[in-house]
């Protein structure tokens, strides 16, 4: 009787201790979250529940062979520490895939902590499987072939490393379940779009993952004749279009290549010659470049024709030859005359007159000698009387 | 009123143990080949400095053996005891560095246990014949048996620990050989 009170008084004292201890409330709903070897453990909680807003989690693995070691039984292995988030990654905690593990999570503040909430976990039993990496379809002698690529894990190697497992390749109405990574889809139409959607399946623990992405392809075949036909005539045309084109194209710029270096139109025999610029063409020219040219302008008295007659007085003189004829102006009128200039005055003028051949027409009347320049002037002066109808007296002799 | 809640606790807890997910309750070949490697590539061939400490152990072959379709359920639990045998081995001794050093081991022992653990329905399975079963049980007992006797003398050495996984690899293939018949 004393024993048993002392056992009971000793069992409550234990509840106390536990209790005030862990008076914070549990995680609740605590759940892997899998996908082939990613793992991460979620859990519930209610922040109401602890009057502190500073509640952290503590995870926790552990290999489930080791429970019934006793050396080994607290080999514990942390995973996330005083973490304020609701859910732990064990995705690099390197869980065994063909192992049973122990997972657990507890909350604690700073002034308690809560009782550990484990669950058990096989990834090889509890892990779900993804749907093939990659899919490829193509057409392949009127049938279609579908390359599967493995579900990966997190290190990217294959996922067949840890188990076998077959794809369910949808297509259609129709499955098939396969085992390889190559198949060819037979029994079916030439010239048809098939689509095909795969599954990966481990069908010893009845699991499937989700549909790949639906892949779509036709079916190749024998080409119809008509088809054929069509495609050679449709070539046909656009042959003959595209020479018809480059032709005209070729036509068009040669014309205009001819056009412009190989006119067809010809300039005159003599403009051309003219433009040419021959020395020994008779057609006159305005200008040789033989010799400067120098316009000399001197000045002109026109008398009338009363005033004319009793004294006229003409100079005549050979070109300048030095530069002192500068402010001179000299016209000479062609090269057949004999050298008639009419000189303005200037300062060399008696230079000239002395240089000069002079002719003094004192009278109307010839004298000989004089016939050439009696002609010249005479010209000169009825050439000069349509210039310049401006007539004054002669002032100074220019002799 | 509590005591309509509890009834209607305990009718629940009844049928989720009725209505429970079917487990298969059937050694899977894949991983028990998976032992067979992960032990053999652990230390490779039997070392030849340890040919001194080898003892000759009869095989018990006829604990694995099923000629009829009656005698499976007493080769499923020869397996299973086999098994139940090598893990007590494994867990309950130290081990020697050479091994222990290795993740290789862990993961046999991971499998190991997971394969009782899983499989715990076999020895819930009856048989045609108790005393075909009982005969297979004593030979495997005395044989695992002898290959305790053989670490207890050798004093847990490194070569005693070589024997020991000489004879599981032997049981093991064994065991893989006579399953593909």
């Amino acid at each position: 009787m004393y024993r048993r009170k002392h056992v009971l008084v000793f069992t409550l004292l234990v509840c106390w201790g536990i209790t005030s201890m862990a008076n914070l409330p549990r995680p609740r709903n605590v759940r892997p979250q899998t996908l082939n070897t990613d793992y991460i453990l979620k859990w519930d909680w209610d922040q109401t529940a602890s009057s502190e807003s500073s509640t952290t989690f503590t995870a926790q693995s552990l290999a489930k062979y080791k429970v019934k070691n006793a050396k080994r039984k607290n080999d514990w292995k942390t995973v996330c520490e005083c973490t304020s988030e609701h859910h732990c990654d064990f995705t690099g905690a390197e869980l065994y895939y063909l192992g049973m593990w122990l997972l657990r999570v507890r909350a604690q503040n700073e002034s308690h902590v809560s009782s550990w909430v484990q669950i058990e976990f096989c990834p090889d039993r509890d892990a779900a499987i993804g749907p093939p990496s990659a899919v490829e379809v193509k057409p392949v002698k009127g049938m279609l072939e579908v390359a599967i690529s493995d579900p990966l894990t997190s290190e990217n190697t294959s996922m067949k490393d840890w188990h076998l497992s077959s794809h369910s390749i949808l297509q259609k109405k129709k499955q098939l379940v396969i085992t390889t990574n190559l198949v060819t889809l037979p029994d079916l139409e030439t010239w048809t779009v098939y689509c095909v959607r795969v599954q990966s399946r481990y069908d010893f623990y009845n699991k499937s993952s989700t549909f790949s992405p639906i892949h779509c392809e036709q079916t190749e075949g024998q080409m119809p004749y008509w088809q054929i036909f069509l495609y050679f005539l449709l070539s046909l045309a656009v042959s003959f279009l595209l020479v018809l084109g480059l032709s005209f194209c070729f036509f068009k710029s040669f014309k205009a290549i001819k056009n412009t270096f190989y006119p067809s139109i010809q300039l005159p025999t003599h403009i051309q010659e003219y433009l040419c610029d021959s020395p020994g063409s008779d057609m006159p020219h305005l200008l040789t470049t033989e010799s400067e040219v120098e316009i000399c302008c001197d000045r002109l008295d026109i008398l009338a024709a009363d005033t004319v007659a009793t004294d006229v007085v003409m100079e005549i003189h050979n070109p300048p030859q030095d530069s002192e004829q500068d402010g001179r102006n000299h016209i000479r009128h062609s090269s057949g005359d004999s050298g008639v200039y009419s000189t303005e005055e200037g300062t060399g003028a008696s230079q000239a007159l002395k240089e000069g051949e002079k002719v003094k027409l004192e009278k109307m009347g010839k004298q000989p000698g004089d016939e050439r320049a009696l002609s010249c002037s005479a010209a000169a002066l009825s050439a000069l009387s349509h210039l310049l109808p401006v007539v004054r007296k002669p002032t100074a002799s220019h002799c | 009123m509590v005591l309509r809640r509890f009834s209607w606790i305990n009718a629940l807890l009844c049928m989720a143990q009725v209505c429970s997910v079917p487990v298969k309750c059937s050694l899977q070949r894949r991983l028990v080949q998976t032992c067979h490697h992960l032990l053999d590539s652990m230390g490779g061939a039997f070392p030849f400095r340890c040919l001194d400490n080898y003892v000759l152990v009869p095989f018990p072959k006829a604990a694995f053996e099923s000629n009829t379709r009656q005698e499976t359920v007493a080769l499923e639990k020869s397996i299973y005891i086999t098994l139940e045998y090598i893990n007590s081995m494994l867990n309950d001794h130290e081990l020697p560095d050479q091994w222990t050093s290795q993740e290789k081991l862990d993961y046999f022992l991971h499998i190991v246990f997971r394969l009782i653990e899983e499989n715990k329905c076999v020895m819930s399975k009856t048989q045609d014949s108790l005393d075909d079963f009982l005969k297979r049980e004593a030979s495997l007992r005395a044989y695992f048996q002898n290959i305790t006797a053989v670490l207890i003398e050798k004093d847990y050495q490194y070569c005693a620990w070589e024997f020991a996984r000489f004879e599981i690899l032997h049981a093991l293939q064994f065991i893989l050989n006579n399953d593909s018949q």
